[in-house]
């Protein structure tokens, strides 16, 4: 496996719009994607999970953003590129086709522009893979794309306005322009929340047949265990900023020797619902900023723990070549 | 951006002064019309803004001339609030009703006429109609008062129409009356109150500062404002007309020099009637600009 | 029975196409529909199904156009408007987007105070205490003063059922509470409306989640394109549910959770039929050609009983028997 993106010590800050100081949301993240594999980054609302993609793609107005950390992108038969090089940041980034990497945005309706039809807008994206086709060119691509995202009658399709179709629709248009590009990596940020299940298992279905047949990368931002254990290689785990878990699916899904006490509890919510009990009441105490960023909701401290967890943050450490976790109670002693 | 969550204090201080200097004026009643025999004096302790050309007080007129326009603009405020704000909250609310039509039809031939030209040939009609015009002034600026608020309806009207409709198509308000809210309560409490209030509260400012712009202009006029003696900021201004040249000529410096510059100040303020020009001018403009500042800050809330 | 709660009878909402030369929609197509004192039922159904439509036709939020509707003894259709306000006290519902139901130029207590006043004037003299204990039941303690604006997601949704619940209604149904959400927050809602709950309270849950309403309910009812193709007890909606039983429709729908093994069913792509079952153009338990499919496409079937509690509408799963 090559890596396809490798990510250092990411700090991201924004500044609050009330007070005017500038709030750490990504506190130094390290991690690596390799071609050709699927992965789930998952944490609730707030965890930093959108934030981190778009400050990687710099799509983001948070500022200041990134103050701190390196990202390097390795494309096709290229030499690594640093995605926050100063001169990256004003033109396309050398050695790169047009986008290397497509984002599809949660909700597809906000992504698209109202105004132009389906057709002009996965054009767009056509041209930036392919910077001189001609119009006839142009239009057969985009009928190739949206044949390739399953939608019935591409032509007609093609000519509507993004309010004439239906939600499953929009997100398909959406994945659509994304993959136009013909992009290394495709981001896809929570593109099954809200949707109905009949459509969830459709797109996600088709995201991971996209990504066998185009030989993409897939990254797929979620809150959602169930989406994760449907769909993903490995799993990254965030919460309040951290990452706190990095490893294979079968860390999480089959029984084995550590695992983040929160990704068992993202576990366990799912796990209750499918089999009709309460699901474990989220402890209500109020975060605190010293030691463990999960302390305050852990339900696997013990009582030798209790301090260390309570004073330091816990570090990425490796359990073996494939798994790390951020945890007091996983180290080895 | 920085959203600083301050008190329009400017705005704020000046209206609160306006109020202050009213109600001090009502207990404070000294003849202000009573000519000294010191005309033109320049200011001391007993005169603080010297005196005019008939040797009144300038100061104590400058506090009278509040009578003229403080009751009269806030008739004009309510005047708008009554008609202005039922229209709009008529029309923005049931905007498929027949009388919401009607009501923009009106509104926009109000606010189709020349206005302000239409006040003055109305105000005209009135003191040519009356036999003693000094007598019905007081009344003339009540009209004038209820004029400038018909005036501003039509553009209060729209605007709360406006808003009050992007409101009432909001699901919170189909949420509402499926809670159990009547119509009524909504649209008070919930749209007008919770919602539209600065926007009203700001046309309520340019309406009180229009009003004192209108009046000063028409009392230094001459014709249709406060009639002599009475005192009005407008007509302070026009008495001292006459003083202008004199006080031109106080001012020209022999030199450039910042002492003589300052000199000639002086002596304009002191054997002039300097201070009896820059005192009401600086009184209106203050008092504008603080209306005006109020205005621009609430609209900036009604916004945010 | 007029000990029901709520009952409808050929309740019926049609809308204008959407396009201008469509035809009428039938949100709500002749829907009947009995609610006991103190139950839970869920509505299930994808988007287009009209559930939302139904919920709100059945406290008259919108106007059903046909049809019977009793709130306990009380002919709900035969109010007029003022009257109808003042029943609202006991019928509320609980908006999907807490965001847009609330007022955003209110704070929290602001909103239960209006509640208290409204719905409740027993309470008043008593309303601050009332007004701290709900936001303390709720978990709002300390946001009592915020605007929606300044609120979580999770905490908009607790203020929305917190103003429904207040006026102790006999009827309360959610549309969509847990739609969007975390799925970490979302069973902290759930938890806190059941907790909320008075026992003798009857609720109607109207979700596209089927896990969440199979874990709430007390029986479920499923509904397709206006009309309810099924109705069984909430456990009857289980993925481990024999193939072959049942509405094609929800067996569709299960057949795709996330995590089952098996391929999802496929719908059929026919053209859509004027006369009919609704589901007959897309359903895989049947096709042309097959020996009830003249029944299928040209009758509507009805609801038939097949077991305790389970009945479905589909000629083919529960043909109702010649006699």
């Amino acid at each position: 496996m090559t890596a396809l993106l490798q990510v250092d010590g990411l700090v991201v800050e924004v500044t609050d719009p009330g007070t005017g100081a500038a709030t750490r949301v990504l506190h130094g993240c390290n991690f690596t994607l390799q071609r050709g594999e699927i992965v789930a980054l998952v944490g609730e609302s707030g965890s930093g999970k959108t934030i981190m993609m778009r400050s990687l793609l710099g799509i983001t107005d948070a500022w200041p953003g990134v103050t701190a950390g390196q990202a390097r992108v390795w494309p096709e038969g290229g030499g690594p590129t640093d995605l926050f090089a100063r001169r990256a940041r004003r033109r396309a980034l050398p050695g790169l086709r047009g986008g290397w990497a497509g984002y599809v945005f949660q909700h597809p309706f906000e992504a698209l522009d109202p105004f132009q039809t389906v057709g002009r807008q996965i054009g767009d994206s056509v041209r930036v893979a392919h910077p001189g086709l001609g119009k006839a060119g142009v239009q057969a691509k985009v009928v190739q794309w949206l044949t390739a995202v399953a939608l019935p009658d591409p032509e007609g399709v093609a000519s509507l306005h993004p309010h004439e179709l239906s939600g499953g629709m929009a997100q398909r248009v959406a994945i659509a322009v994304a993959l136009a590009t013909e992009p290394e990596l495709l981001i896809a940020d929570e593109p099954t929340t809200g949707l109905d299940w009949s459509v969830r298992r459709e797109v996600l279905d088709l995201l991971v047949r996209l990504q066998r047949e185009q030989g993409l990368t897939l990254l797929l931002i979620t809150h959602d265990f169930a989406v994760v254990r449907h769909i993903a290689d490995r799993v990254l785990v965030l919460f309040r900023g951290r990452l706190v878990e990095d490893g294979p699916r079968s860390a999480f899904f089959e029984p084995g020797p550590g695992r983040h006490p929160y990704s068992v509890e993202l576990q366990e919510r799912v796990r209750a619902l499918d089999a009709g009990h309460a699901p474990p009441a989220i402890r209500a105490e109020a975060p605190v900023d010293r030691g463990c960023p999960y302390g305050h909701r852990c339900r696997s401290r013990t009582e030798e723990s209790a301090a260390r967890c309570a004073a330091d943050e816990p570090a990425l450490v490796a359990l073996d070549a494939q798994h790390r976790v951020a945890c007091h109670l996983l180290e080895q002693p | 951006m920085s959203p600083r969550r301050s008190w329009p204090w400017f705005g704020l201080v000046v209206l609160g002064a306006l109020l202050l200097v009213r109600i001090v004026a009502l207990f404070v009643h000294v003849d202000a019309g009573a000519a000294t025999d010191a005309p033109l004096l320049g200011p001391s302790w007993g005169h603080p803004f010297g005196t005019d050309q008939l040797g009144r007080d300038v100061a104590l007129r400058m506090i009278e001339s509040t009578e003229a326009f403080v009751l009269p603009g806030l008739l004009a405020v309510v005047v708008t609030l009554l008609v202005g704000v039922p229209m709009g909250a008529g029309i923005g609310f049931w905007p498929g009703r027949r009388l919401s039509a009607a009501g923009r039809f009106g509104l926009t031939i109000l606010g189709a006429w020349p206005r302000l030209v239409l006040v003055v040939v109305v105000v005209a009609i009135f003191t040519a109609s009356v036999s003693d015009p000094a007598a019905w002034a007081p009344l003339r600026l009540y009209l004038l008062g209820f004029l400038i608020a018909l005036t501003f309806v039509p553009q209060l009207a729209q605007e709360l129409a406006e808003r009050v409709l992007s409101f009432q198509r909001e699901q919170f308000v189909e949420a509402a009356r499926a809670h159990g809210l009547s119509d009524r309560r909504i649209l008070g409490r919930h749209i007008l109150w919770a919602n539209c209030r600065e926007l009203i509260l700001r046309q309520c400012c340019l309406v009180f500062a229009a009003f004192l712009l209108v009046e000063t202009s028409l009392s230094y006029l001459g014709d249709y404002g406060v009639p002599p003696p009475r005192p009005s900021w407008g007509n302070i201004l026009s008495d001292v007309r006459s003083q202008v040249i004199h006080v031109r000529s106080l001012l020209r410096p022999d030199s450039f020099a910042p002492g003589d510059v300052l000199a000639g100040i002086g002596r304009a303020i002191d054997e002039g009637a300097a201070l009896a020009l820059i005192a009401p001018t600086l009184a209106i403009v203050l008092s504008i600009a603080g209306l005006l500042a109020l205005a621009r800050d609430l609209g900036r809330r009604a916004n945010r | 029975m007029s000990a029901a709660v709520l009952s409808a009878r050929g309740l019926t909402r049609t809308f204008p196409g959407r396009t201008p030369g469509a035809p009428p929609v039938r949100a709500v197509d002749a829907v009947d529909l009995v609610i006991q004192p103190g139950e839970i039922v869920g509505l299930v159904g994808e988007s287009g199904s009209g559930k939302t439509t139904l919920g709100k036709a059945l406290l008259r939020i919108v106007e059903p156009q046909e049809g019977q509707l009793h709130l306990g003894d009380v002919d709900l259709r035969a109010l007029d408007r003022e009257t109808l306000r003042a029943t609202r006290r006991r019928m509320q519902m609980i908006y999907q987007s807490a965001s847009a139901s609330l007022n955003p130029g209110m704070s929290v207590v602001e909103h239960l105070r209006e509640t208290i006043d409204l719905h409740r004037p027993d309470l008043r003299a008593t309303a601050s205490t009332v007004i701290a204990e709900t936001l303390a039941r709720f978990r709002l303690e300390g946001r009592g003063d915020r605007r929606p604006r300044e609120l979580s997601g999770g905490e908009r949704r607790r203020v929305g059922v917190a103003r429904c619940l207040l006026p102790d209604p006999d009827l309360v149904i959610a549309d969509e509470p847990t739609a969007g959400l975390d799925a970490s927050v979302k069973a902290d809602v759930l938890e806190v409306m059941l907790t909320a709950r008075r026992p003798g309270q009857a609720w109607i849950f109207i979700s596209h989640e089927l896990d969440v309403v199979r874990y709430v309910s007390d029986r479920v009812l499923v509904m397709y394109r206006g009309t309810i193709v099924e109705e069984m007890p909430a456990a009857g909606l289980a993925a481990t549910r024999a193939r072959g039983v049942g509405h094609p429709y929800t067996e569709r729908l299960l057949s795709t959770a996330l995590g089952r093994t098996d391929a999802p069913i496929q719908p059929a792509a026919r053209p859509p039929a004027d006369a009919g079952c609704r589901y007959a153009s897309v359903c895989h338990a049947t096709a042309p050609g097959d020996d009830l499919w003249s029944r299928c496409s040209t009758a509507a079937p009805e609801l038939v009983a097949l077991a305790d509690g389970h009945q479905v509408a589909c000629h083919v799963r529960a043909p109702r028997s010649e006699s």
